[in-house]
């Protein structure tokens, strides 16, 4: 697999504080790069960097992420904003919050389309439609004519994933994507994720806090701590067998590891 | 009902009737607000005139309905410059943030330091009284508050994510603005509007009360109250009446101002 994305020695800092150092990543077209550490380690800053939508206050300090070979921090502007959505499609964490509450569905998806030049109306609707079909929603036009809030959240992650998959993208950055849903939309919607990444040949950076979700579905994992990538390797590997102690500690956390082995007392009939 | 549906009701009920009776008063009213008659100067409220005559015989009640649509009118004027304006540019600098937030800030700072009241007395003493120049004074002086305002709504805004999401597609900061954080703005701005009303009309009542607004024989609330004040011991009506009609439609507004509030913020509404 030839490299899509190369991250070489990026640091980010908010101010005097550094919350990315110094991090060198490789994905390939149609891998799955699972990026997982505990909450402020850096990852949805790193995933941020990438799409070049860091908060005003985080400066990039040193370091390169290119495309393809295109160095996106050369970019100007313009260029970069024109990438985002069409090369590197975001799916964002929170489905229930991640659209404009005022607009139905289906104008949002129109607006997006059209933001990046596809087609008339006709052909955007065209689209839309086969967009939702493919990430298997039943009855797309009462989707596109719902709001926001009329959706489950499987239904609207479903939705952001058409959408991120409908510009056909070379990047998605997937921000734990299944975290605001519940146990049995988790493996439903990440098997559609990848399963569509895999066809389409594009790269997932997957961020997320569930390990067993990223050891299913992650070709390779880096563990993230304060900033600094402490581990990387095969998802299978690193998180069966992990060397680094954190890498343990972050395994050992999990419910089935760390909650004492006892059956759960059943009442007497 | 709630408290905040309450609000909504009369203060609704109230406003609409107003402005009805301010758009209909040429159907509701046989005179007109500046017909002279002076067989009829100073009448008492009566079957003939509803709300007695004026010291030129002009019948009050027609005064008082055509001054409604000049006080409303100024006052949506007001609100309409000086909300628009600062809803506008609040979100524009909340959504731009960096050193355009901070330069405007800091004028907003300066500008929020300066009496209003006395920069309004100043100002239009300076370019001469008109209702024009009273709209313009007044919207003008409340832009600086209402970008104060919006501005924080709209960096709270920024950090919501759809807005993120919005970026995420490369949405441009124009759309964003007009699509994503204006619409959202929308319960705030009716809410702050309809309080708004009613602070404008009390405010360019009085400044017509001291002749900076409409000039005679324009009828408006404030200068009817003003033309009103001599006789006010003796032909009440000339001043109280209108007095009436300015304090009921403050009244309207706010309650439907603060209605709206409770009605639109659920964590908020009180039973």
């Amino acid at each position: 697999m030839s490299a899509l994305l190369e991250i070489a020695g990026l640091s980010v800092s908010y101010g005097a504080a550094r919350v990315v150092s110094d991090v060198t990543l490789t994905l390939s077209a149609g891998e799955v790069l699972g990026l997982v550490g505990e909450s402020g380690s850096g990852k949805s800053t790193l995933g941020m960097a990438v799409l070049g939508l860091l908060d005003p206050a985080a400066r990039v300090e040193a370091g390169r992420i290119a495309l393809d070979g295109e160095d996106l921090l050369a970019l100007p502007l313009a260029q970069r904003r024109a990438l985002c959505g069409s090369t590197i499609a975001l799916i964002p964490q929170e489905p229930m919050a991640a659209l404009n509450p005022t607009l139905k569905v289906g104008r949002q998806l129109d607006l997006v389309l059209r933001r990046h030049g596809k087609g008339d109306a006709r052909a955007r609707s065209a689209l839309v439609e086969q967009a939702l079909a493919s990430v298997l929603i039943a009855d797309p036009p009462r989707i596109l004519a719902a709001y926001p809030f009329q959706l489950s959240g499987g239904q609207l992650q479903r939705v952001l994933i058409a959408l991120a998959f409908a510009l056909t993208p070379r990047l998605v950055i997937a921000d734990e994507p299944t975290t605001a849903l519940d146990m049995s939309a988790q493996g439903a919607v990440l098997d559609l994720l990848v399963s569509r990444a895999r066809e389409q040949g594009v790269g997932v950076l997957l961020i997320s806090h569930n390990l067993p979700l990223v050891r299913r579905f992650a070709d390779r994992v880096a563990v993230m701590r304060r900033g600094v990538i402490v581990e990387e390797g095969p998802a299978d590997a690193v998180l069966a067998a992990p060397c680094h102690d954190y890498t343990r500690a972050l395994v050992a956390a999990l419910p089935a590891n760390a909650a004492p082995r006892c059956p759960l007392p059943v009442p007497e009939a | 009902m709630s408290a905040g549906r309450r609000g909504v009701a009369i203060g609704g009920v109230i406003v609409t009737a107003m402005v009805l009776l301010a758009l209909l008063a040429p159907v509701l009213t046989a005179y007109g607000p500046n017909t002279v008659d002076t067989g009829a100067i100073l009448e008492p409220p009566s079957a003939r005139h509803w709300a007695g005559t004026d010291n030129l015989g002009r019948d009050l009640f027609a005064r008082i309905l055509y001054g409604g649509r000049t006080s409303l009118g100024v006052a949506f004027g007001i609100v309409a410059i000086g909300m628009g304006l600062g809803a506008l540019l609040g979100c524009a600098v909340g959504l731009a943030g960096g050193w355009v937030d901070r330069i405007a800030m800091r004028l907003v700072d300066v500008a929020l330091a300066i009496p209003s009241l006395v920069i309004a007395l100043a100002l239009a003493a300076a370019v001469g009284p008109s209702l024009v120049n009273l709209v313009l004074i007044l919207g003008g002086l409340a832009v600086p508050l209402y970008v104060r305002l919006f501005r924080s709504e709209a960096l709270s805004l920024r950090e919501r994510p759809f807005v993120l999401a919005a970026r995420a597609n490369g949405a441009s900061a124009w759309r964003l603005l007009g699509v994503h954080i204006l619409p959202n703005i929308a319960p705030l701005f009716a809410t702050l509007a309809s309080s708004a009303l009613g602070t404008a009309l009390v405010a360019a009542s009085a400044l017509s009360f001291i002749g900076l607004g409409a000039q005679p024989p324009m009828p408006e609330w404030g200068a009817l109250i003003f033309e009103g004040r001599n006789t006010i011991m003796y032909e009440w009506w000339c001043a109280v009446l209108p007095g009436m009609a300015v304090a009921l439609s403050a009244l309207g507004f706010v309650l439907l101002g603060d209605g709206l509030r409770d009605v639109l913020d659920p964590r908020g509404e009180r039973t």
